[in-house]
């Protein structure tokens, strides 16, 4: 399936206007919900099973994407029957590594971050060819990042074809979208972008690259959730949700459960339609699983160091 | 006439004057006879203070010796000045400031006395020094007042651990005047943190949570089946307990040394200048 760009459809992005008090209104309620006993046992371990374990770092290793992979298949030894992670996600050039320590018959997937991460400000020839890389090396999933230049300048057209193209170049795997929206300023802007992404052929949409700050806020989650749940009503596609970055403790994962549930309904409360991109979060929801299990709260200390 | 100015008080963690994040508080009288209310930590009140008290233990142990006592020092000032005005006795106000000065001078000088470089019969060099535990949960004896209070969070600080005080509500307008003096002292925030409420339910929680590295008790804070109870649960995760008498003489170093950590060190020097050595 190919998306073509069309300027109507371009001025309807454009046209969304987010009315902020009522986000706010909305996310404080949420916000608010407090989640107790079972329930919350339930709902930390399905947040475990939606991690895309993450390192992105200049700094990664071979031997630590293999750590990270083995944390990912096993989250915490002294709990054996937790669910593994969703996947893990690096660099292309660690893809290999990651597919070695996972094995070919892997139930964690591997998601490699591509397109120039995470400015995006290499020509599309290079995105493609790192695109197709990642995929040959074994990647599942690719999280590519949007050309936040040319969607601030107003070129709508470049940055969907540059979807488009790299959708093309994925195959089989998984597209990932990064809006980055703490570079694209308002509400307004994040809900364009994210019907843009929709409309090139995102199968995700993932809110930033974590390398920025602000990252996954409540509002532009909300927002994204939104123009997911439009384009769902529109043609009975279902798009995928990924916030990244700054969730690091499991309280606001389990907020950002109950908004997706409240938002989008249950048929996206699986690990195939929303995904966290984390880290840290994977120790804290284990520590509250430790803590659920054994009634004594945990020390950060006891978990591994990713 | 004047409309009476009710008073909530807060409670003190990470530098900042918090309520409880459970809203709750416990009816109090204050010094002068006037009701007023006091927070009551909850658990989790507890357990965020861990959180904090153990991301800001590194920066305060980091600081020099030097300018960690020129803190207690001021903080010493600061009570002076206020000596008159506490909700307590002058005298008690005046014997705490005196305890900051006393802790002031042990800053740069209790690592030099409680190291050591030890006596070896072989061919290596052996040293001990003592470093922080991490966060501590102190509590002093009511009756030692302000003093106490600043005893019991003295100790632990001088050995550059965080400190989280817990005190009776009874005793939370002393608390808050105690707050108020420590965060004009120039104290980093979170490495001192006052919690106010019931002292055995807070203490019951900590025994039950795994960051915590130390138990700091100073006379009669709490009755004997709660110690009993923090005996079992610290025999768990190896966690110290320091039970201390009542707060009329300052900490001799032979209890500094229990709330820290001493680190032995060997080194070969079995090579260097070893027979037929090159060097």
């Amino acid at each position: 399936m190919t998306s073509t760009f069309s300027p109507e459809a371009a001025r309807e992005w454009r046209s969304a206007r987010v009315d902020d008090a009522t986000i706010n209104a909305r996310i404080s309620r949420v916000r608010s919900r407090s989640i107790k006993t079972d329930t919350k046992v339930r709902l930390l371990k399905l947040a475990l099973s939606m991690i895309d374990l993450t390192t992105l770092e200049g700094a990664d290793t071979p031997e630590k994407v293999r750590a990270l992979c083995r944390k990912a298949e096993q989250p915490y030894a002294a709990l054996p029957d937790l669910p593994h992670t969703a996947a893990v996600c690096v660099y292309p050039n660690l893809v290999p590594v990651a597919a070695a320590a996972l094995g070919a018959d892997r139930t964690v997937k591997i998601a490699s971050v591509a397109t120039g991460f995470p400015s995006g400000h290499v020509p599309l020839r290079l995105k493609l060819a790192e695109t197709e890389a990642a995929v040959a090396a074994g990647a599942d999933e690719i999280d590519m990042v949007i050309d936040r230049g040319a969607f601030l300048s107003g070129d709508d057209e470049k940055v969907f074809n540059e979807i488009a193209a790299i959708k093309g170049a994925c195959g089989k795997a998984r597209l990932k979208v990064i809006l980055e929206t703490g570079e694209l300023g308002t509400l307004d802007n994040v809900a364009a972008a994210s019907r843009l992404a929709i409309a090139a052929g995102a199968d995700f949409i993932k809110t930033s690259t974590g390398k920025i700050k602000p990252a996954a806020t409540f509002p532009v989650v909300l927002v994204m959730l939104e123009a997911i749940r439009e384009h769902y009503l529109a043609t009975g596609e279902m798009i995928g949700m990924k916030p990244a970055g700054g969730i690091r403790d499991a309280k606001t994962a389990l907020h950002h459960l109950v908004l997706v549930a409240e938002t989008l309904g249950a048929a996206w409360m699986t690990n195939e339609w929303y995904r966290f991109g984390a880290s840290s979060l994977a120790n804290d929801l284990l520590r509250q699983l430790q803590r659920r299990e054994d009634g004594y709260y945990q020390s950060p200390r006891r978990f591994s160091v990713d | 006439m004047r409309t009476s100015v009710d008073k909530t008080l807060k409670m003190y963690v990470g530098g900042k004057f918090i309520r409880s994040e459970s809203g709750r508080t416990t009816p109090a009288t204050s010094a002068k006879g006037r009701p007023m209310n006091v927070a009551a930590a909850s658990r989790k009140d507890l357990r965020n203070a861990i959180q904090i008290a153990r991301g800001a233990q590194a920066g305060w142990a980091g600081r020099t010796a030097y300018n960690r006592g020129q803190i207690f020092y001021r903080l010493a000032e600061i009570l002076d000045d206020r000596a008159d005005g506490l909700p307590t006795t002058e005298a008690d106000t005046l014997s705490a400031a005196d305890r900051a000065v006393h802790f002031a001078g042990w800053a740069d000088k209790i690592t030099a006395l409680l190291s050591s470089l030890n006596p070896v019969a072989h061919t290596y060099v052996n040293y001990s020094m003592v470093g922080p535990m991490g966060v501590i949960l102190a509590c002093p004896d009511p009756a030692d007042g302000l003093t106490g209070m600043v005893e019991a969070l003295c100790g632990p600080l001088v050995m550059g651990n965080s400190v989280i005080v817990m005190v009776s509500a009874e005793q939370g307008e002393l608390a808050v005047a105690l707050s108020e003096a420590l965060a004009v002292s120039d104290f980093p925030g979170g490495c001192v943190n006052i919690l106010t409420g019931d002292v055995a339910s807070v203490i019951g929680h900590g025994i039950r949570h795994d960051d915590l590295d130390a138990v700091y008790l100073l006379g009669e804070a709490v009755d004997s089946s709660l110690i009993a109870e923090i005996h079992t649960e610290n025999a768990r995760v190896m966690r110290r307990f320091i039970q201390a008498p009542r707060s009329t003489e300052p900490a001799p170093p032979g209890r500094l040394v229990q709330l820290a950590e001493v680190k032995t060190v060997w080194m070969s020097s079995a090579i260097m200048g070893g027979g037929g050595a090159a060097y």
